[in-house]
């Protein structure tokens, strides 16, 4: 196929699989660095992961059995080949804090952490399309300029201040409407114990929804100065179907690359969220294991929270790739 | 026209929606506030803990949660009352020989355990092979070393005599550490069974646990039908649960919160009298504090009620360089409260050739106060022209070189002579200091062996005041630990060495 030949369906197609395959590749590629690099770098940390399972008492004899047994006299490179060859079989091992098995440890967590993100989307998404869509067609109203400096305070406030805020406001002093502690109960699932989803969901929708709308906001007003726009106007086009067939899909792009992205970067990237209401997620899950020098948990999770990125990136860049009009650089 | 119509509707779906959220979340907010008052019956603490957690007593790494699982499955020989002194509980007496070599213990009868059996001489003697077990060493293994394992024999189904390589004098005593609690034979950590006033109904690691009143218990039934143990770590967290209704004590409470918390409605500080005193350490076997000149001159330097108010906010006492807030059953030792004087502490320094000394001062974010108390003595030294440099590590960097740090800061709680068996004579885990006195020593080795508690307390007397002339720590406090609890609840007690987290069968709802 020369570049001077007209495209065909087919070579479209063939033409995204190739893009697809690359960036699968890729994310291999920067898969087996990351696998490499946490590997490297919990080597690197200062305290011993003995000595933190046998605390202060231990002696000299027990510290030495326990990393012998531990293998963590080993040379490098074997232990990172042992524990890839157990993570391609699906083995991540055991915790050596808690003496269960990783998976057993995180799948909760990650259950946890994917159940509060999903949520949150599903009331983000739809509130910062509206919110976003009626702002824009208002613009330089009172009303966009209230919402857009709501958005923009909310956006600014760490999120361990919104969080307390939020306790303070709905389950400790003003009123007690929810608990402020959102700990799990175990062999519960998680959409059984909603009540407790609500205060971090909610923090989370906050964080989102201001950030989405003003995207939403920018793109729509972007459309809606553009040629095309006062054309179909001009037409004498319905305005609901210049909304649909002509905003929507451009102001649509950049907010599915924004919600990939807060996705992609929530599963680890919630901790203070989880910590403020001691939600047990797999960012907090990780953080302890930090703290405790439980190796084969924080190995296991960065490489879940590696793989999420990854995955969530590719499904995002494909999504957009795929929907962006043709006049955005889109493909026909 | 059209156009402003579209738009109400949608901001009309909008408040509508937005009322429909509102009002699903008040609703849900009402379930459970309701709830919450049908079940109020159930204790809800929220403790500390890890992913580390267990059911066993024996093999624990003594996080807080395990630690409120255990005292209150299982009961030990003996336990502390609210003070440092002891009392009996699954033990009837104890009876030494001639030179306390040889203990009989009796044990009271028709004591049931959770399983329906009756608990005796058998539960003790593989309770105390299980912790003394060298292929699981224990915390409570270091604590009766003394103990040969072998010469613990059954007399009877009720009495055990303990031989022992060496005497020992305080034998009663040492059974109420939280670490020699007793379990049943062929104890099953997965399926714990004991004595203990509450029994096992559930467990997951690193969240909750779960327990019911045992209603045989022999002491007397519990005050509440089932206890609720969450772990949470943050203590922000834990105090939001007990304001907004969540959990009914909370153990771990920042000094910074408690005079907030003090002033609320409904909530109850229990502002414990703990020995856990935070130690400045100095290394006694290695320049420059292998001087006793210059580690008179810092204990000189610590302005003791400053540091009290600053790193404590108030919630302690000043400490005189003696280990033991409470040495009760004795008496307080009499030595002159040291007190800062910096002149003599810059002429101290001058004379061991030490003037514009430079040191480095290794602490950690363990139990609160301990960075407070090490910035607020770099504050201090500057007026006697020492530097102290604070290193504020991780505590995986400090516990890799814990024992090894010239200056630094740590915690201890404990009574006396258990207290200096770990932490004040040689071959002792936290030994920080390396002190290793002829004269210590030995008077340790003699209050050991006397079984006279008159004669002990005589000894302990001298052994502090010892500490007080040459010791290696600046103990400048002792630091209060502090619970919360709901206002609901009756029968908690502050306590020296234990916690009324430890003693729950003691508490119920007003």
């Amino acid at each position: 196929m020369t570049s001077a030949a007209p495209q065909t369906g087919l070579a479209v197609r063939g033409k995204s699989v190739s893009w697809l395959g690359k960036r699968l590749a890729a994310s291999l590629l920067t898969l087996v660095l990351i696998t490499m690099l946490v590997f490297a770098a919990t080597r690197l940390l200062p305290g011993d992961m003995a000595l933190m399972i046998l605390g202060k008492d231990a002696t000299a004899e027990s510290l030495a059995a326990l990393r012998a047994q531990l293998h963590l006299e080993d040379p490098l490179w074997r232990q990172y080949t042992a524990w890839i060859a157990g993570v391609a079989t699906g083995d991540l091992g055991y915790s050596v804090i808690s003496r269960v098995e990783v998976a057993a440890l995180l799948t909760p967590r990650l259950q946890a952490t994917l159940s509060l993100i999903v949520l949150s989307l599903a009331v983000s998404v739809p509130l910062a399309l509206v919110l976003g869509f009626a702002t824009a067609r208002r613009e330089g109203s009172v009303g966009d300029k209230l919402v857009l400096f709501g958005s923009v305070a909310i956006n600014a406030l760490p999120e361990f201040v919104l969080g307390m805020l939020l306790v303070i406001l709905l389950s400790t002093n003003i009123w007690h409407l929810f608990p402020a502690v959102s700990s799990l109960s175990p062999g519960q699932p998680v959409l059984h114990q909603l009540d407790k989803l609500v205060l971090p969901g909610l923090c989370l929708v906050l964080l989102q929804v201001t950030y989405l709308y003003r995207l939403v906001r920018a793109a729509v007003i972007d459309v809606m100065t553009s040629e095309y726009f006062h054309f179909a106007r001009l037409k004498g086009l319905p305005e609901g179907l210049i909304l649909r067939r002509h905003v929507l899909p451009n102001a649509i792009v950049p907010a599915v690359i924004a919600i990939g992205t807060i996705f992609a970067y929530s599963v680890g990237g919630m901790v203070v969220v989880e910590t403020v209401f001691s939600y047990p997620g797999i960012g907090s899950a990780l953080t302890q294991a930090v703290g405790t020098r439980d190796l084969p948990v924080v190995q296991a999770a960065v490489l879940i929270i590696a793989v999420i990125f990854l995955i969530s990136n590719l499904v995002t860049d494909a999504l957009a790739h795929s929907i962006t009009p043709p006049g955005k650089g889109g493909q026909k | 026209m059209t156009k402003d119509n579209r738009l109400n509707v949608t901001r009309r779906t909008m408040l509508l929606g937005t009322a429909a959220v509102l009002g699903s979340a008040a609703l849900t907010g009402l379930s459970t506030g309701m709830a919450r008052a049908q079940d109020g019956d159930v204790l809800r603490l929220a403790v500390t803990g890890s992913n580390a957690d267990s059911l066993d007593p024996h093999r624990t790494q003594g996080q807080l949660t395990d630690i409120v699982r255990f005292t209150n499955l299982f009961d030990g020989l003996c336990e502390f009352n609210p003070d440092t002194s002891v009392a009996n509980v699954l033990a009837e007496s104890f009876t030494p020989n001639e030179d306390a070599t040889v203990w009989t213990v009796k044990l009271v009868s028709g004591v049931k355990t959770h399983a329906g059996g009756d608990f005796g001489a058998d539960d003790v003697i593989y309770s105390v092979k299980r912790i003394l077990d060298p292929a699981n060493p224990t915390k409570g293994g270091s604590l009766i070393g003394f103990i040969d394992a072998e010469k613990v024999e059954k007399v009877d189904d009720l009495t055990i005599r303990f031989t022992l390589a060496t005497p020992y004098g305080p034998f009663r005593e040492i059974w109420a550490n939280r670490y020699l609690r007793m379990v049943t034979q062929d104890f099953d950590p997965a399926a714990p069974v004991g004595t203990g006033p509450f029994k096992f109904l559930s467990f997951a690691p690193g969240q909750e646990s779960m327990f019911e009143r045992f209603d045989d218990y022999f002491r007397g039934k519990a005050g509440v039908a089932k206890v609720q143990i969450t772990n949470i770590s943050d203590e922000t967290a834990s105090i939001n649960a007990l304001r907004g209704g969540q959990v009914d004590m909370a153990y771990k409470i920042p000094f910074a919160e408690a005079r907030i918390l003090e002033a609320e409605p409904g909530i109850k500080l229990l502002n414990n009298p703990s020995g856990m005193s935070l130690p400045l350490y100095m290394r006694t076997d290695i320049a420059p504090f292998n001087d006793v000149r210059v580690r008179q001159a810092f204990r000189l330097i610590a302005d003791r009620d400053m540091m009290v108010r600053a790193a404590l906010a108030g919630y302690g006492e000043v400490g005189n360089d003696m280990q033991g807030r409470s040495i009760a059953p004795c008496g307080p030792t009499e030595v002159e409260q040291r007190k800062q004087d910096i002149e003599a502490a810059k002429k101290l320094l001058e004379e061991a050739g030490q003037s514009g000394l430079s040191v480095e001062l290794a602490t950690v974010n363990g139990t609160s106060g301990m960075v407070e108390c090490a910035q607020v003595f770099a504050e201090q030294a500057k007026a006697a022209g020492v530097t102290v440099k604070v290193n504020v590590l991780e505590e995986a960097a400090y516990l890799a070189n814990y024992g090894e740090w010239a200056f630094g800061v740590d915690f201890l709680n404990d009574t006396y002579l258990p207290l200096v068996a770990r932490s004040l004579v040689p071959g002792g885990s936290f030994n920080n200091t390396h002190w290793d006195d002829a004269e210590f020593n030995a008077l340790f080795a003699e209050a050991s062996a006397s079984s006279d508690e008159a004669k002990r307390c005589e000894i302990i007397s001298k052994m502090r005041m010892i500490e007080h002339e040459r010791g290696g720590n600046i103990i400048w406090g002792f630091a209060n630990i502090l619970n919360a609890y709901s206002d609901r609840l009756q029968g908690l007690e502050t306590y020296v060495v234990d916690s009324a987290f430890y003693h729950l069968r003691k508490v119920s709802f007003v």
